[in-house]
């Protein structure tokens, strides 16, 4: 307990940092609103002068000093209150993101942690067997998927399997003709879609956990008390699960922790591959429009996510490694 | 260049992957992916999700979803869906491609005097929902824009004084002599007084439920897909053959190009890098495409900034550059040279003073630049051009990022320069801090569009006039004289072009302008940006092209509700 509330203060602060950085950060990007909303405009023609007095005069920004829009900044999150989108307008922020983030829980959130078992799990199993044809199976093709990048991967599959072979469709999060509803034939349509973007999330995600754990365990597998539960006859699958696999994935849980906790932001690049309905698209449009209200939502939320993750395991932490508690 | 409109070109919006691509620049497009997708494209059985239009309906790939479609049909929003303008109504539509002036909701209009302007508006005509349109909804939709600021997109009450009607006759009265301005109330959406006099605020307002003028109301939304049907309500529902439009999402160039290829789209607008192979070769009977310029893609050069301020080193600059190169490398050998003269040829070629050779491109020739740049003190040191105080000159060049075509555009001018020993450097901020720098004058040459307006005052008034400039160091604010050109003499001829109705006197007007355009340099166009349009002929013919340009072939803006007008099913 004491050791938790120990943690309280480091958190306060850390919270209060990141807020205040969140406020900065996109008002030392260049240019403003106004003139990033004229993009839209300039793919069209020649922009003209009225056109930008026009969208000035709707977005009403920016305005007053910045220690008096921090002051503002800081009140309105005390108030939940988030604003109206610049590039969505007049939607307001937190209607985007509450539309948003369900398709991101499910599909990132979902994907992360199954990468994370999976991954984990085959580590152990790499591990125990190593240098066996599995190990040297998993540990090559990881290697190699987890170095290629999220977007490449997921173009390929698109390309594969949406395009040339026609399995998946190519784009959304449903069909053209439906609408979110709580019915059988959405959620199967949902499914569906969310498959191709899931799969390639998955290979991409997967390497890392296995590789980590994997090296993490053989050590460990050099430890005196693994090779004295040997000496005592236990079972191996009791022997690499309960004593060697629980002091190797220490440091994968710390991973998985911010893993989690950058579930909500979204897998940007493979949402805006798949045209995703979810958090990283919302973010990626919010930053190359300088949408400041959206983006300081999404950065807040995210985090605090990361923030409280990261809390967690250090509870975590706690309870199955004593050694931390002192 | 943003996306499809949208992300209009390619992957952002031009097509935003934004988007949106439209108009040149609005490719962006991550060349790689398009360029992998196109390519695999042309081998592919695969078959598509999206049926080629049938049944009457038509689809038509201009929408960008950011990913999904916000619903929102206010026609003065800046985020309003493209369908809106397939369902509002101008007093006239003007078509930008030679200013040609056709009657809608007005039959017509004519000057009293030079600050006094009466539209006459058509009698008979209904909203879609049964209620008769009259010469108060207009007047109440001018003064709905003054009470609104922000929803005065083309800025009307910087001109106009006030509006007033009696019978069928909307008189306005302008603030001074502005005689170009008829084109800008033409223009202008008009909306019903009893839908829109009870909306609290106009700004936010999404109206969800358009009640219309046009040739469409809303049949359906979702938000990867909207349907618009016929509105049988419309003044002039005869002349309208197709009863159904779908607009899916759109996601950017990746997927809209493979779309394309698939005849997923009965029109379209969206930069392809081999249009022969990934549209027309489809289905080559039926399958056309027409780009004609909607603007000139221009080197704009900082004129309050050595050595651009220097009429001969300008000079120097444009003869060094081949802009033939310039707009095949740019383009894909889609558009042509732009004329010098700042007009948009051939559209506004009844302008065009004929005694400029070849219409007023200008010719290549490095050894007249290599004349004039000695002429003031320049030469060259081996391959490197040095300044009369031997400092080698090197300059650099802003283009927004992802403006795929402009940024391939610019580097070959920095080929083409390099020939005279220039050094130039090609910078692609993202599009915000590049319209930053442009506002403020902190760049040294960019790459920026210019006219398209179909109306020779317009396009030199919003490039030229030293009212719309600043100084190097202060904003712009909403001017666009970016190059910081500064004449009285400029000014004087614009103002001309303000109030006389007189056509001699207009067009001795545009000729003075031609000339400082043609022979100070205030910018040095390159290659006309085109207006995107592919379309299918194999349901509806009657679509606009270069033997009858009667609108651009775009599917957004003003065009839609003139060409779904014109078009008539297949006999």
């Amino acid at each position: 307990m004491r050791y938790a509330l120990h943690k309280i203060p480091v958190f306060l602060l850390t919270l209060w940092g990141a807020i205040t950085l969140n406020f900065l950060l996109p008002r030392l990007m260049p240019g403003t609103p106004s003139e990033a909303a004229l993009a839209k405009f300039a793919g069209m023609g020649p922009v003209s002068p009225s056109q930008l007095r026009a969208i000035q005069a709707t977005l009403g920004v920016p305005h007053g000093s910045l220690i008096s829009q921090y002051g503002q900044y800081l009140n309105d999150i005390a108030h939940g209150r988030f604003g109206i989108s610049y590039t969505y307008f007049p939607e307001p922020v937190s209607k985007l993101i509450i539309q948003a983030l369900p398709w991101t829980l499910a599909l990132v959130g979902t994907v992360t942690i199954l990468a994370f078992i999976i991954g984990t799990l085959f580590g152990v199993l790499a591990a125990w067997r190593r240098n066996k044809l599995f190990d040297t199976f998993a540990t090559v093709s990881c290697t190699f998927s987890s170095a290629f990048p999220y977007f490449w991967t997921g173009l390929l599959f698109l390309f594969v399997f949406g395009f040339v072979l026609g399995w998946f469709p190519i784009k959304g999060g449903y069909g053209a003709s439906m609408s979110p509803n709580m019915s059988f034939s959405f959620f199967g349509n949902a499914i569906y879609h969310s498959l191709l973007p899931a799969g390639t999330l998955l290979v991409s995600g997967m390497g890392g956990w296995l590789l980590g754990m994997r090296n993490n365990m053989i050590p460990t597998l050099g430890e005196d008390y693994v090779i004295f539960a040997e000496a005592n006859g236990l079972p191996s699958r009791k022997i690499a699960l309960r004593y060697a696999a629980r002091n190797a994935i220490l440091p994968n849980l710390t991973g998985f922790g911010m893993a989690l906790g950058f579930v909500v932001s979204g897998s940007i690049l493979t949402e805006v591959v798949f045209s995703y309905p979810g958090v990283g698209f919302l973010l990626y449009n919010a930053v190359i429009n300088n949408d400041y209200p959206l983006m300081q939502a999404l950065f807040l939320i995210i985090t605090i996510t990361v923030l409280v993750a990261n809390f967690l395991v250090d509870l975590l932490y706690g309870w199955l490694d004593p050694r931390v508690r002192r | 260049m943003k996306d499809s409109p949208g992300f209009a070109k390619q992957i952002v919006a031009r097509n935003k992957f934004k988007n949106t691509s439209r108009k040149s620049g609005t490719k962006r497009i991550a060349t790689l992916v398009a360029v992998a997708f196109t390519v695999a494209a042309c081998g592919s059985t695969a078959t598509s999700t999206v049926k080629s239009t049938g049944g009457g309906s038509m689809t038509i790939g201009v929408d960008n979803g950011s990913p999904t479609l916000q619903k929102n049909f206010n026609p003065f929003s800046s985020n309003m869906r493209i369908g809106t303008t397939y369902m509002y109504e101008p007093l006239e539509y003007v078509n930008t491609l030679n200013g040609k002036f056709t009657p809608f909701l007005a039959t017509g209009h004519h000057f009293v005097n030079n600050t006094t302007l009466q539209f006459d508006i058509r009698s008979n005509m209904k909203w879609s929902d049964g209620k008769p349109i009259t010469a108060s909804d207009v007047v109440f939709t001018f003064n709905l824009l003054h009470k609104y600021p922000a929803l005065d997109v083309t800025g009307i009450w910087n001109h106009l004084n006030s509006v007033t009607s009696s019978g069928n006759v909307v008189t306005f009265h302008l603030n001074s002599p502005d005689v170009p301005f008829a084109q800008i109330i033409a223009q202008t959406l008009i909306v019903p007084q009893h839908i829109w006099a009870s909306i609290k605020n106009p700004v936010t307002f999404t109206n969800n439920n358009p009640v219309v003028s046009g040739p469409y109301v809303l049949s359906s939304f979702n938000p990867n897909q909207y349907i618009l049907k016929k509105n049988p309500n419309c003044w002039q529902a005869s002349h309208v053959a197709v009863p159904k439009l779908i607009f899916p999402a759109m996601s950017g160039g990746q997927t809209s190009q493979l779309q394309l290829s698939r005849n997923a789209y009965s029109w379209a607008t969206l930069f392809v890098p081999n249009i022969k192979q990934s549209w027309v070769d489809k289905a080559p009977k039926y399958n056309k495409y027409w780009f004609p310029p909607g603007g000139s893609i221009s080197l704009f050069l900082n004129l309050a900034k050595a050595p651009f301020n220097n009429l001969t080193f300008r000079q120097a600059l444009s003869d060094g550059l081949n802009r033939q190169t310039i707009a095949t490398k740019a383009e894909n050998g889609y558009v042509k040279p732009a004329s010098q003269t700042g007009l948009l040829l051939p559209g506004l070629k009844k302008w065009l003073n004929p005694s400029y050779p070849n219409k007023g491109v200008p010719t290549y020739n490095v050894a007249k630049a290599m004349k004039l740049l000695s002429s003031i003190g320049y030469h060259k040191n081996g391959n490197t051009l040095l300044s009369p105080n031997g400092s080698p000159v090197k300059f650099s060049i802003i283009v927004p990022n992802g403006f795929s075509d402009w940024i391939s555009g610019a580097q070959t001018v920095g080929h083409e320069l390099g020939r005279l020993g220039i050094s130039v450097t090609v910078s692609t901020p993202q599009f915000a801090a590049y319209q930053s720098q442009l506002q403020t004058g902190q760049f040294q040459a960019a790459f920026g569009s210019i006219g398209g307006n179909g109306n020779p005052y317009l396009d030199f008034h919003n490039l030229l006039a030293s009212s719309l400039t600043a100084p190097i160091g202060q904003s712009t604010g909403v001017g666009t004289n970016y190059e910081r050109w500064k004449s009285t003499k400029t000014d004087a001829l614009l103002n001309q072009l303000l109030v006389t109705t007189n056509p001699t006197l207009q067009k001795k007007a545009v000729y003075g302008l031609e000339k400082i355009m043609y022979t100070q340099l205030p910018v040095l166009t390159l290659f006309y940006g085109a207006t995107w349009g592919e379309y299918s002929t194999k349901s509806y013919t009657g679509w606009p092209s270069a033997a009858n340009p009667y609108a651009p072939p775009a599917p957004y803006g003003d065009p839609p509700i003139m060409i779904m007008t014109h078009l008539h099913k297949r006999a």
